[in-house]
This record gives structure tokens, sequence and C-alpha cells, in this order.
């Protein structure tokens, strides 16, 4: 899934290992830096990269159009500020996180006001959901859960669960991205985890028999 | 990693939804980047193609041509955004205003425009009041889908009936869009820009670049209050927007946005249609086009910046049909309006083309636009006599 995380987790279980993660990271330095002004190396680091950031984008989302349209987002903003980035690879891997955090929480602020906006205005909005294509009942009814779980929760909690359980990001590596400290980290990831057991704490029990 | 983590994660394992990245997506997007990388010195109208792939940049940028024409001055608005604490504390004052009034200086790089002021007052849940120099003022009720507006120098008023006007805020076809954008601030900002005096505050900048905008906010330093915003295309030629007074949740009488008219005044009515354009409206632009010029011309370039420079320039040299009355020119300038938000509507897949510049309505042998309709394999050519065909991309015109 993600090349550069390591070994990766997918949120279906199955654990997918990409042979090619070792050299990718080692390359990723100086792709970034041929990046700058070389548009073929840059289309090397956008393949390398895309998956991880649009899977980040769906597990934050529930729905592949807004992931796919925030994805964009990111790889525009990447393009634009490019230039400014001075870090290194592992620098590089959470700056993507970091800027597809901002996007997702955006996107989910607009959406929030609009269907205020359109609550106020009395008129009805066609939500999307998530894709619920070849999978269970069950499994959809655990994506409804999780989904109105998680998006009760605050944008900070929702990264946090998400770069930890679905990224499989270590919790130096979700500071590094949030520009925190790992022991509040670690404290926000036990606030989140509360919140969520509230909201699906039956069906936890349900996995855990 | 505790009990409470492993619960969780083996919950997030059983749970299975679809994930996989579309191939088509990730290439298209791919192409789009490396279009943008590769050109060192775009085209204008690739940039724009560029630019208006952006969702948000689209409904700002069309939403304000829609408001340009109305009101006959250039208007562009961008979007803001923030970033630190004080960003934060700024977007919630922004995104909880009951009522928010400031004022829009716009210039552009346009010969001849003049820098225009505008006051913009808002209200909840959708109430729109701009006022212009010269006793303009427009007002918008976003419930009622009904303008007016009033020109106090001519003593003229014309309602407005806004029909297919979205409830939805962030649509293209609403003109609060811009507003929104102003209202939905991200949380970060891409750089700080640091202190800078001016007025005799201390204002603290930052710069958020989204989708082919710069935006740079200033904020009092000590206050935290929002003061200034500014806004302007990165790469292109287009409007420099500047935002300032910022007032919120001041008391607002319902009399600011009655749609009553003056008393006195001539009356005149007009339906606007605010739906998503579509490839009628751009033929209906271009026959206007070419039924309202005197050579019978199509517009030179669908390019927004460089057809309202144009379009300037032709009515200064009289190109115009003389014949043509205060309501043709309007229905020309509204026609024009939905023609182009379709032009602006395309995604850099549609591939698009235009070729008019030069070609007179009735010319059936010159192909003068193209474009490849989303999922479709055959492109839709429109020709100079305005007919339409289906054409496969090997037989497009070269």
């Amino acid at each position: 899934m993600v090349m550069i995380v390591g070994i990766s987790l997918k949120i279906s279980g199955e654990t997918k290992i990409n042979l090619n993660e070792g050299s990718n990271a080692a390359n990723d330095g100086q792709l970034i830096t041929e990046a700058r002004n070389d548009p073929a190396a840059f289309g090397r680091l956008y393949r390398r990269h895309y998956d991880a950031v649009f899977r980040y984008c769906v597990h934050r989302l529930f729905e592949r159009q807004a992931a796919e349209d925030v994805t964009s987002t990111v790889f525009l903003k990447v393009v634009e500020n490019l230039g400014r980035f001075k870090g290194d690879k592992q620098q590089f891997r959470n700056w993507l996180y970091k800027i597809a955090t901002n996007a997702v929480n955006d996107h989910l602020r607009r959406g929030a006001r609009r269907k205020r906006v359109l609550k106020v205005a009395g008129e009805q909005v066609s939500r999307r959901t998530v894709d619920c294509r070849d999978v269970t009942d069950t499994s959809a009814e655990r994506v409804a859960l999780l989904k109105e779980a998680m998006l009760a929760l605050k944008p900070r909690y929702q990264t946090i669960i998400t770069l930890r359980f679905f990224e499989n990001l270590k919790l130096t590596e979700i500071a590094e991205v949030l520009g925190s400290s790992p022991g509040t980290v670690r404290s926000q990831l036990a606030r989140a985890l509360a919140k969520l057991r509230k909201k699906i704490g039956p069906a936890l029990q349900e996995i855990s028999k | 990693m505790n009990d409470n983590d492993k619960q969780f994660e083996n919950f997030v394992r059983q749970v299975k939804f679809d994930d996989t990245p579309d191939p088509n997506h990730r290439d298209r997007l791919e192409q789009d980047l490396l279009r943008m990388l590769t050109k060192q010195a775009p085209q204008q109208t690739e940039i724009w193609r560029i630019i208006m792939k952006s969702r948000i940049t689209k409904f700002a940028a069309a939403a304000a041509i829609v408001i340009t024409l109305m009101a006959g001055i250039a208007y562009f608005s961008g979007p803001i955004d923030m970033a630190t604490r004080a960003f934060a504390d700024v977007a919630e004052q922004l995104r909880t205003a009951r009522t928010l009034t400031y004022t829009v200086i716009t210039s552009t790089p346009i010969e001849g425009m003049a820098t225009m002021r505008m006051q913009i007052v808002f209200k909840e849940p959708g109430y729109i009041r701009v006022t212009m120099p010269g006793g303009f003022v427009l007002i918008i009720d976003q419930m009622q889908k009904r303008g007016l507006s009033i020109n106090a120098l001519r003593k003229e008023f014309t309602e407005m009936d806004l029909s297919n006007l979205s409830a939805d805020p962030s649509q293209i076809s609403s003109v609060f869009s811009t507003i929104e954008k102003l209202r939905t601030l991200p949380d970060r900002a891409d750089e700080a820009l640091g202190v800078k005096e001016a007025d005799g505050r201390s204002l603290r900048g930052f710069r958020v670049s989204e989708e082919g905008l710069n935006k740079i906010v200033w904020v009092d330093a000590k206050t935290w209050e929002l003061v200034r915003v500014e806004t302007e295309f990165a790469n292109a030629l287009g409007p420099h927007t500047v935002m300032t007074d910022f007032q919120f949740n001041v008391n607002l009488d319902e009399s600011v946005f009655t749609l009553t008219p003056p008393e006195g005044y001539r009356r005149q009515k007009i339906q606007v249609d605010m739906s998503e354009s579509t490839e009628v409206d751009l033929i209906k632009m271009l026959r206007s086009w070419g039924t309202c010029t005197k050579e019978g011309l199509f517009p030179p370039t669908l390019n927004p910046m460089e057809l309202t420079k144009a379009a300037m320039k032709m009515q200064r040299n009289g190109k115009f049909s003389e014949n043509l009355g205060a309501d043709e020119m309007q229905q020309l300038a509204l026609q024009t309006g939905r023609g182009m938000n379709f032009v602006m509507q395309m995604k850099p897949e549609n591939d698009w083309h235009y070729a008019g510049k030069g070609v007179k309505l009735g010319d059936a042998n010159a192909a003068i636009f193209w474009y490849r309709p989303e999922g479709s394999a055959t492109y839709r050519v429109v020709y100079g006599d305005l007919s339409v065909k289906d054409m496969a991309p090997e037989n497009l015109p070269k």
C-alpha cells in the first residue's frame, strides 16, 4: 500500500509487502531533489505516493469521488510547493500526509457548512456514501458504523486514528505529521479511542469474542 | 499496543470497503500535473484550463463571471485560507458569522479597466448586497431565487428571476460561492510571512497557494483580528483582489436586502438561468457574437480575461452592431456568461480547443470548437454554421 511506510496494512486485514520498498525509499531523497526541475522525476515520485495519498483520503472521507478530488488537491499543492520543501525522504512522506490532512479537513469543514446552509434553506441534498461494491451486508454495516463514529470525532482525532490504524504510522511519525509531541499524540489517541468505543462498543465486543 | 488498540485494530481489519485506487484517475491526474510542470511559459488558455480543473477555483471564477457580466464590471474573487492558531480563530469567526460585511477592491491587468471598489453585505442563510460606485446595487435573495439590480444613475432597476439557482453555496451556479470560500478557510497556511507595519498597525501575514490561486491573509498581530485578504492567480493573468474593512455579526435591517424597487425608476425584468451550463449555452453564445458583431465574427478568444479585454476594445472601436440596445447588450453579456461557464467547467481531460478567431458565423467548413465529453471516445466538433458533429480523435482538425 505505502511503499515508503514499509510493510503496509490494508484495512481488509490483508498484508501487502512491496518488494521494491527498500530501493524506493533509498532513492526517494534523490528523486525529490530531481523532481523540482525534472517533470519525469516528478512523475516517478508521484507514482510512488499516489496510492498512499488516495487511500489515506478515502479512509478519512469514506467516499471515493471526494477522495479523488482531495488527492488531486494534494498533488497540485505538492507541485506548487515542492520547490520550498527542504526535508529528506521521511519528511517528504510526512509532508504529504500533512498536506493531505489539511486538504481532508478543509473538505470536511466545507461539507459541514454546506449541509448547515442547506438545512437552513430547507433543501434536500443527496449524500453520496461509501462505495460498498462487493462487500457483505455485515461489512457494509461496519463501514457505516465506522464512518458515523469517525466523522463525529474532531478532525485531529480522525487524523490520528486514520494514520495509526489505517496507514500504520508510529506515534512518533504521527507526531511529526501533526507538528506535535509523541506524548500528546498518545494521549489524544487514547481519548479518540475512548470516544469511538462509546459509538461502536458493541461491534468491538462482538469482534473480540 | 494496548488491548484497546488491538481491539480497534481487529475491528478495522474486518472492515472492507473499496479503497483501491482508480488507475484512470491516477493517470489523468499525472498528465495534468506533468502538463503543468512542463509548461515553463504556458499559454494563458492552457493555464486557465489547468486552473479550471479545480472545482473550487472554477466555482469562484464562474460565479464571479456571472456577477461581472450582470454588473458590467470585471469582478473576480478568490478563496482565502490560513494556518496557525490565529488563523484558526479568524476562520472560526468567519465560519460562524451570522452577518459579514467587507470591502472588495479589484484591479485587473486589462488596459482601460478601472479599479473597482465594492461593498459586500452578507447575511445568513442566503442574502447578499453588492454596492458599487455610481449608484449600482445588486441584491440577491437565495431563498426566493430572486434578485434586484438598481442603477441610480440611470434611474432604472432590473428584477431578476434566478431560475435553477442552487441552494448549495458551493455550487457553480451560486453567486454566493466566493463568500462561501471566504467563510470556509482551512486550518493552516503554506507559509508564514512574518510581520509588517501598515496603517499604524502590526500585521502578521500568511500565504496559502490553492489550486492556482495565491492568497495572502493579514491578521492584526496583537488582536488577531482579520484585517486584509489579497488574492491573485498564481500563474495566469487575472484580477487582483483585496478585501478589507471586515465586520462580523453587525445587526442588519431587513430593508438592506429588500427586493422592493425604488419608486419612480424605470423597470426592466430578466430571467437569469443559473443552472450549470451546457454545450447548448456555448452555441448560443457563439451565435450571439456572430449576430451582434458588425462583421458576424465569433469571439476572438475563450480565455475569460482576454475575452473581457477584447470585448472592451471592440466596443470602443464600434465593432458591435449599432442597432444593439441596452437589453440586447445585457442578453449578450448573460449569454456570454453562460457560454463561458461551460468552457470553464471543462476539465483537462475534456481537451477543448477554440479556433473561432476570425471565423464568420455561417462558415460550415471551419471547425471552431471541439472537446471530448467525459467518458466519450469521440470529440464534439462545432462548426462555423454552428452544426455539431461527433468525430474520432484522428479526424480532428490539425
